[in-house]
Parts: structure tokens; C-alpha cells; sequence
């Protein structure tokens, strides 16, 4: 009776060895993986002028330089008679990281409605226009003297403020 | 109770702060990335008649080269040169006026060499072409124009003049 009691002891005892020794050498080969990283935000939104220039000119001539900012572009012409047109091409660039879409032209209606009626501005921008990070795109605004023009014998002026607005592209 | 209702207001107010201020940072965000260009423009047309034309020193000549029968109309088209010569100043961009006879018909006639022509009260008007708008004291201008007119028409080109001085026919 007493060596059956011994002899399951010492079963026991063997048994919870080779389960701390399993414990010791699963623990022994676990090796812990710390991985390291750090995430910087580098995003930049910027969209601007870079440049604006004659294009096609037909019976008109700028009365000073076309100039810009990063902003702003500005252009002053004198139309020579009825049928003259000029163009000036205005370059926009997206020169941050995060893409644009044109989502409005807006000042052409109200300037091509004011007096002189007979002077008429366009631009080939439309809504929806994209422009991806490091891109350029050239932009090419028209101003015309209506060839039928009947109001002759005076010289008149008329001014258009043209914006593009532009937001982040999805 | 008291303090377990009060702890939870508390806990509603602090989410409903946070979230209030999670969604102002996002629209903040979001408005930011707009851009605006603004294009200014300025154009000025310049006055075209002058209401009376003083005298200058530029001479004209003009020639018909031919003639033919406009077919299925009572019209017949012209070909007609005609030259000027510039004795006043510099020009940039030329404008040339003189009056044609009763029988002109605009909408069938054509000048290659002027960018838009205007006919009006016996007046025809030509404007300059890009590409010949400079005429230089002393220097010509050729023009080469076809222009109808009703059959049995007297066809002649009288008062020309160039940017509003008044030049002499000197055929």
C-alpha cells in the first residue's frame, strides 16, 4: 500500500516537472517582437499663379505687361476695332502634395453683362477640372470686340475680375 | 443615487464636448484646403470714327482687274486692287473708310486682306489683318477686294481715308 502511494508521488512529481519544464522552455524560446514606428503628416495644400503671358493677339496690344502673384494674375489691353480679340495665358500650379479640383469659375457673367456690352470675356476652365499634386495647367482667357459692334465713336473701358476656386480633390 | 446621476451627466456632457469639437476640427480642417485666384483684366476699345476727317497727305489708287456675273442674282462681283500709300505718320493698325455707290451688297462681297469689314450708310470700313495692320510713313498698303454690286451699278471708291485723315485719289 505504501509503495503504490510512493509510486504515484512520484508520478506526480515527474509529471509536474515536465510541465514546468515545458513552461520554462516555451517561455525560454518566446521572444518578444517590439516594432517601432513613428508617422509624420507631411500633407501641404498649395495652389497658385505662376505665370501669365500673351497668347494670340489680333488687332489689340497690352497697354502694360501682364503681371502676377501667387494669387492674383492682371492684364490691361487696348482692343483696336471691332473683331479684335486677345488671349493671355494664365498657368496655375498645384505645387503641394494633396490633389485639386476646380470646383467654380465665377466673375464672367456679371463682367459680360456690364456696359460695354460689345466687350465679351471667356475662359477655357471649367467645373470639375483636376489638378494633381506637381501639376501645371494653362488656362487661356479671351477678351473680344464683337465685329458687329455699332457703338464706334467712343473709347470705353471695362474691367472683369475672374476667380478660380479651387478645393481638395476627393 | 444623487452622486451616480450626477456622475453620469457628467460623463454625457464630457462626450458630447468631444464629440462637438471632433467635428468643428474636422470642418476646420476641411475648409482650409479651398484656394482662391483671382484674374483682373482691363481692356479698352478704341475709338474708331473720327466725325470729321481732317486732310492728310496719303494718296490712293485703285483698278478693277475684272468683272463676272454672280449666277442666279441680279449682282455682279468685282475684282478690285487697291493701293495705298501711307504720307503721314507711322501706323500700327490701319483703318480704311471710302464710300461706295448705291448698289453695294455687303454680304456677298469679301477682302482677304482685312481682318472684318463694316458696311454702313455707303461707307464701307475695312480693318487691318494681324499680319499687315504696320504701315510705315512712305510705305504702301495692297489690297486685293472682290465686292458686288447690283448689275449696271457705276462701280468707283470716292473719300478714302486712312485712320481718319483724308487721302487723295491720285489716279
Amino acid at each position: 500500500m505504501s509503495t503504490r502511494k510512493s509510486n504515484k508521488n512520484i508520478i506526480l512529481l515527474i509529471l509536474l516537472l515536465v510541465v514546468v519544464g515545458m513552461a520554462v522552455g516555451y517561455a525560454a524560446l518566446s521572444q518578444a517582437l517590439v516594432i517601432n514606428g513613428t508617422a509624420n503628416i507631411t500633407a501641404e495644400w498649395k495652389i497658385m499663379i505662376t505665370d501669365i503671358k500673351e497668347g494670340q493677339m489680333s488687332g489689340a496690344e497690352s497697354k502694360t505687361s501682364p503681371s502676377y502673384t501667387s494669387t492674383t494674375a492682371t492684364f490691361d489691353v487696348n482692343l483696336l476695332y471691332p473683331g479684335a480679340t486677345a488671349q493671355y495665358v494664365v498657368t496655375v500650379a498645384n505645387q503641394g502634395s494633396i490633389n485639386a479640383k476646380l470646383i467654380s469659375v465665377d466673375g464672367l457673367d456679371s463682367a459680360n453683362k456690364a456696359a460695354p456690352s460689345d466687350i465679351t470675356y471667356s475662359i477655357n476652365a471649367k467645373s470639375d477640372d483636376t489638378l494633381g499634386s506637381g501639376d501645371t495647367k494653362d488656362y487661356i482667357i479671351t477678351v473680344t470686340w464683337n465685329a458687329d459692334a455699332t457703338e464706334l465713336t467712343q473709347t470705353k473701358s471695362k474691367t472683369a475680375t475672374i476667380t478660380l476656386n479651387y478645393e481638395q480633390a476627393e | 443615487m444623487r452622486r451616480r446621476k450626477f456622475e453620469k451627466l457628467n460623463l454625457k456632457v464630457v462626450a458630447t464636448v468631444i464629440l462637438i469639437l471632433f467635428f468643428i476640427t474636422i470642418s476646420i480642417g476641411y475648409s482650409y484646403l479651398k484656394q482662391q485666384l483671382n484674374i483682373y483684366g482691363k481692356s479698352t476699345k478704341i475709338a474708331q470714327k473720327v466725325e470729321n476727317s481732317e486732310d492728310g497727305y496719303s494718296t490712293y489708287t485703285w483698278q478693277i482687274n475684272n468683272y463676272e456675273k454672280i449666277e442666279g442674282t441680279d449682282y455682279t462681283e468685282y475684282d478690285i486692287s487697291l493701293k495705298v500709300i501711307n504720307m503721314d505718320s507711322d501706323i500700327s493698325s490701319w483703318v480704311i473708310s471710302f464710300d461706295v455707290p448705291n448698289g453695294y451688297n455687303d454680304e456677298m462681297s469679301n477682302v482677304p486682306n482685312a481682318s472684318s469689314k463694316k458696311y454702313d450708310n455707303g461707307c464701307l470700313t475695312l480693318y487691318a489683318k494681324d499680319e499687315n495692320r504696320y504701315i510705315s510713313k512712305g510705305n504702301s498698303l495692297n489690297i486685293k477686294m472682290k465686292l458686288a454690286f447690283k448689275d449696271g451699278s457705276k462701280v468707283s471708291l470716292n473719300n478714302l481715308s486712312l485712320n481718319g485723315k483724308q487721302a487723295s485719289n491720285s489716279k
